[in-house]
């Protein structure tokens, strides 16, 4: 019997002809669209599941309450070791990452992503070796594990087992074991590997030893069917003391992120690399589900519309003895055939839209991952879901004409009909109005975040990141003149945090004459001298830190006032009318809201605000000190003459080395990492939008099949029409002007619910654009442009028809 | 072998309502070739589409070797009548997209008859009717005549107890109309019980008896004629 559905799914498909293939085509565009937004979803939340056991993995994290819930991806060196020991969890390993340069025979290298790791590493998480043994490598002093492509990188074509790499400090490494490259799919970056020991080596037992440098990512094997939170509770009684013990004040506990969620929800500050974005999934999955609506009722659209013409194929079958069960298993076969093909060119499409896709949205979509389980059950849930969502309705519609009705011809008509196709239309309209609308709202926002001034300058600067604090700042005086006496480099500044990074450390502050104005969580930098100067940050009175102020400002006492500078918010918020009225004036930083640990402070200037991270941050109140460094590592910035870059950087390599002991450090345009900031949402924004027009597509992909159809069944008519003088616009209007008027209908239904999820969805940025009604007029007009040129196809299609045939056919 | 009782039936819509049939009974026994005859619009129709169970009546029963088939689910009447009646209409209602051979098929298809036996009965009729040269020929590239004949295979196929024909020759020229009716006169004479709608007297003399209607209701149900030829 199977075979005969098969059979006449198919006589059917080939006779709908020209009709199946614009059904095809619509439903394999929106397929497309769904595969490759599935495709993402997929690779996106299946990151770091081939470790084993990864469900008892998880990265402590620590979240600092007092420190305006700064979340740190590392935590200090001896922690996790403690847990173990403890029995907290069942096993525990650390990574570290740093920056070095790495002698290869007489070539330098400057690696960003050396990785040292406890010896148990491999039996935590999972590294395919292709040559030698990870854990004798890291058990070694002098073993190095090194990556597939760092191994061609460096020896070529050589064996890459027992070559010699030397250590900055002299010391020589040996490759003892060789791992494929990192899967796409896990939150680790590392092209190489040590044992802490060779750590210990270059930095000494004090890093590891430390319980205030959270530098150590730790990875924990928890015990089987343990509480989370209970588990977190009691990791943050037992580690919190060791901290509070040397900084009463801090106020903290642990989070246990599972390893699988550390690319979607892991956002602390110190992770390996940029993760994903858990929100963009869902407007992903949201939009699978419109674009998958829209394809669906297509197709039940066309089914239903097009009953007429198999009317009397339906009701020859139900006299010659098929029953209601066996007319549906005929219709649902002809739904499995039709988006079996419309899945097979969608599969087809999106293969070859990969390398795209990849390209334009900066994703790592690969061909392998078509082999994926997951992607696999998927696919073919998505598959059922569309053959059932689009096959069952006109099945059950269809396999319920009367028969004698069927036998005259009659299909799924009268009003019931005629209301369900156009409510459908009009569901669809609306969907495809309210996503232009949205799309370019986001579109709108995402330019004026991009164009909208932060503060600062972003332009012609370098950022060299994670250098020594101590080191830094104790260099920078000299360093800073060597560097400025070069005609390209305009200023040299350094800073804890410098603007387009989180800042961890805050402090609350109280006016030192007036106790009743105060303000908490407020930022604190701590700078050199030009700070402002070199970021372009505009000062509203005063003078930048004098470079004495820096040791002045270290050695000071709690009693002694040290210089500070304070943003606009912080003015307002202490009741200062002008920035002037502020110089001068004297302040309490109390390390703690209650003002225990307190240092007094001198206003020597104020500055204007700036967004620290991006927009979607609030400006906040923020102070700046000088010489009180609180972060092991700091930032250096350089600002240079425009089109200086290469120079600028070749006269630092060459300074660095003589004025600093450690490597150069890692570096970036300022300008790369503000627009870094924005990756996500300029991607996201973009991909909506193209997926918005994708939906668009398959909506005029319906139009254009019931325009054609009804074009189909009116051809007497239309003829008799032409016949009598009408020309192609009357035509145009008789078939459009039903689709014209829903889209209004839809249009005026669909503008409110749009104005709220676009205020809904604008609201999360601190600086975002007004309601774009000239959007909310264009949408509606696109669309009916869209379906204006659909209309006008048609009509110049049937100008093709011999008028005589069709009055005698008729 | 069926018997009618009191049938009545109305059909309406918004604005009128037309009594199609008004306590119609008749009895049709076994091996009868009965014409159905009257103007348009006096029920004759709508008595044989309630004869092969395709319209529900308002009132009254039927009765088919002493079962009332009112009284069986719907999907009970629709296995009877695919199993004992067999269809035969003025336009052939074939599938376009099927051959010969699979439109005869196609009821003992949906009988879930098994594979071989289909091939044996289907050959049967095709031989039978002389169309085993066109078995896999459309319907489209056949003649009116053959297309009937191609109908008429597909209602014998089932070996059905009772064959209904509503104007088979209604769009057949005068030559392959008299074929047709000589065809379903053999058919009659080998024990087919057959109920004919039709509007031409000269068909109706085939018949061993013909029932008249007009307005709904019988006026003659029993005027014999004498057989043709």
């Amino acid at each position: 019997m199977f075979w005969h559905y098969l059979h006449s799914a198919l006589l059917a498909v080939k006779a709908q002809g020209k009709y199946t293939i614009i059904n095809i085509l619509g439903l394999a565009v929106g397929l497309c669209a769904t595969l490759i937004l599935l495709l993402i979803i997929v690779s996106e939340t299946g990151f770091d599941t081939y470790h084993p056991q990864h469900q008892r993995l998880a990265r402590l994290e620590i979240v600092f309450d007092s420190m305006d819930n700064t979340q740190v991806a590392a935590i200090a060196g001896p922690m996790g070791q403690l847990l173990v020991e403890k029995g907290l969890v069942a096993d525990g390993t650390r990574l570290t990452r740093r920056t070095l340069n790495l002698r290869v025979g007489k070539r330098q290298y400057l690696e960003p992503n050396v990785v040292f790791a406890d010896t148990n590493l491999a039996d935590m998480l999972h590294f395919d070796t292709l040559a030698g043994d990870i854990h004798q490598a890291l058990t070694r002093p002098e073993g190095l594990v090194i990556t597939q492509s760092t191994a061609k990188r460096w020896f070529g074509a050589q064996q890459p087992l027992n070559q010699r790499v030397m250590m900055p400090t002299g010391e020589p490494m040996q490759v003892l074991a060789v791992i494929a490259d990192l899967p796409r799919n896990t939150h680790l970056q590392l092209d190489m590997i040590a044992g802490m020991a060779s750590l210990e080596a270059i930095e000494g037992r004090g890093g590891l030893e430390s319980w205030m440098r959270n530098d150590f990512y730790t990875y924990v094997r928890l015990a089987d069917h343990v509480q989370r939170q209970q588990l977190e509770q009691r990791i943050t009684d037992l580690l919190s003391q060791p901290i509070q013990q040397i900084v009463p004040d801090f106020t903290l506990h642990f989070v246990l992120q599972p390893i699988s969620d550390i690319h979607l929800h892991g956002h602390a500050m110190n992770e390996f690399k940029v993760n994903g974005d858990a929100r963009q999934m869902s407007i992903f999955a949201s939009l699978i589900a419109v674009i998958l609506f829209i394809a669906i009722f297509n197709y039940i659209n066309f089914a239903t519309a097009t009953a007429g013409r198999r009317a009397k194929e339906i009701g020859v079958r139900q006299v010659v003895g098929a029953t209601r069960s066996m007319m549906v298993n005929q219709f649902m076969c002809e739904s499995l055939l039709l988006v079996f093909i419309a899945f097979t060119v969608a599969l087809i499409g999106m293969l070859l839209l990969l390398p795209w896709v990849n390209t334009a949205f900066d994703q790592s979509l690969q061909f392998s991952m078509l082999w994926d389980l997951r992607w696999f059950i998927w696919m073919f849930g998505l598959f059922m879901l569309v053959v059932l969502g689009a096959g069952f309705y006109p099945a059950l519609v269809l396999s319920a004409i009367p028969t004698l009705a069927a036998l005259r011809g009659a299909g799924f008509k009268g009003k019931s009909g005629h209301w369900f196709r156009r409510s459908v239309l009009f569901c669809q309209l609306a969907c495809a109005i309210g996503l232009a609308i949205l799309g370019g709202h986001i579109y709108a926002q995402i330019r004026l975040i991009e164009q909208t001034p932060l503060g600062y300058e972003q332009q012609d600067k370098l950022v060299f990141s994670d250098i020594d604090s101590r080191e830094l700042f104790a260099t920078l005086p000299m360093f800073s003149q060597q560097l400025q006496r070069s005609s390209n480099i305009k200023q040299v500044a350094a800073a804890e945090f410098i603007p387009s990074q989180q800042h961890g450390n805050v402090v609350s502050l109280r006016s030192a004459t007036q106790h009743q104005l105060s303000v908490e969580n407020v930022l604190i930098d701590t700078v050199s001298s030009d700070f402002f100067a070199t970021m372009g940050i505009k000062l509203l009175a005063g003078r930048e830190f004098l470079p004495q102020e820096h040791e002045l400002s270290a050695n000071a006492t709690s009693n002694e006032s040290i210089p500070v500078i304070i943003n606009k918010t912080v003015l307002v918020a202490l009741g200062y009318s002008t920035a002037k009225e502020a110089i001068g004036q004297q302040l309490t930083l109390g390390w703690d809201p209650s003002f225990d640990t307190v240092n007094l402070g001198r206003i020597v200037a104020v500055v204007d605000d700036y967004y620290t991270t991006s927009l979607k941050a609030p400006l906040r109140p923020m102070v700046f000190v000088t010489g009180n460094v609180l972060q092991a590592k700091s930032q250096l910035v350089v600002s240079f003459d425009a089109g200086h870059y290469l120079d600028t950087l070749a006269q630092l390599r060459t300074l660095w080395a003589s004025r600093f002991s450690s490597n150069f450090p890692r570096y970036q345009l300022l300008s790369s990492r503000v627009s870094a900031l924005y990756r996500q949402d300029r991607l996201g924004s973009n991909m909506v939008n193209l997926f918005n027009l994708l939906a668009l597509l398959v909506v005029t992909f319906g139009v254009l099949g019931l325009c054609s159809f009804s074009a189909q069944r009116r051809l007497k008519e239309f003829a008799l029409r032409q016949l009598m003088g009408a020309g192609v616009l009357d035509l145009c209007w008789i078939l459009g002007r039903e689709f014209l008027v829903l889209v209004l209908v839809a249009w005026s239904a669909i503008i409110l619910p749009t104005w709220w999820l676009t205020e809904h969805w604008l609201v999360q940025f601190m600086v975002h654009v007004g309601a774009q009604w000239w959007l909310y007029l264009l949408a509606p007009f696109l669309l009916m442009g869209m379906i204006a040129l659909v209309v006008v196809g048609v009509v110049k299609l049937l100008g093709h028809v011999n008028l005589a045939r069709v009055l005698r056919t008729e | 072998m069926i018997t009618l009782e009191n049938i009545s039936k109305t059909f309406a819509n918004d604005e009128v309502k037309t009594q199609a049939l008004t306590d119609v009974s008749l009895t049709i026994n076994e091996g009868e070739f009965i014409a159905i005859m009257g103007s348009s619009g006096s029920g004759k129709s709508t008595l044989l589409n309630h004869i092969g169970l395709l319209e529900n009546a308002d009132a009254g029963h039927y009765w088919f070797e002493g079962s009332d088939l009112y009284q069986m689910s719907r999907s009970a009447r629709q296995k009877f009548r695919a199993s004992h009646l067999g269809y035969i209409f003025q336009n052939f209602n074939l599938i376009d997209d099927l051959t010969v051979y699979q439109n005869i098929e196609l009821p003992l298809l949906y009988q879930k008859v098994a594979k071989s036996e289909r091939q044996q009965r289907v050959n049967e009729v095709l031989e039978r009717l002389e169309l085993t040269q066109r078995q896999l020929h459309r319907p489209l590239q056949l003649s009116g005549g053959q297309q009937q004949r191609v109908a008429i295979a597909r209602a014998l196929v089932t070996r059905p107890r009772v064959i209904l024909a509503d104007e088979p020759t209604g769009n057949l020229d005068s030559r392959i109309g008299a074929e047709v009716m000589s065809l379903l006169q053999e058919l009659n004479a080998e024990g087919a019980t057959i109920v004919m709608v039709t509007h031409s007297p000269e068909h109706a003399e085939y018949c061993g008896r013909v029932v008249e209607m007009a307005d709904g209701t019988l006026i003659n149900n029993s005027a014999k004629l004498a057989t043709a030829n």
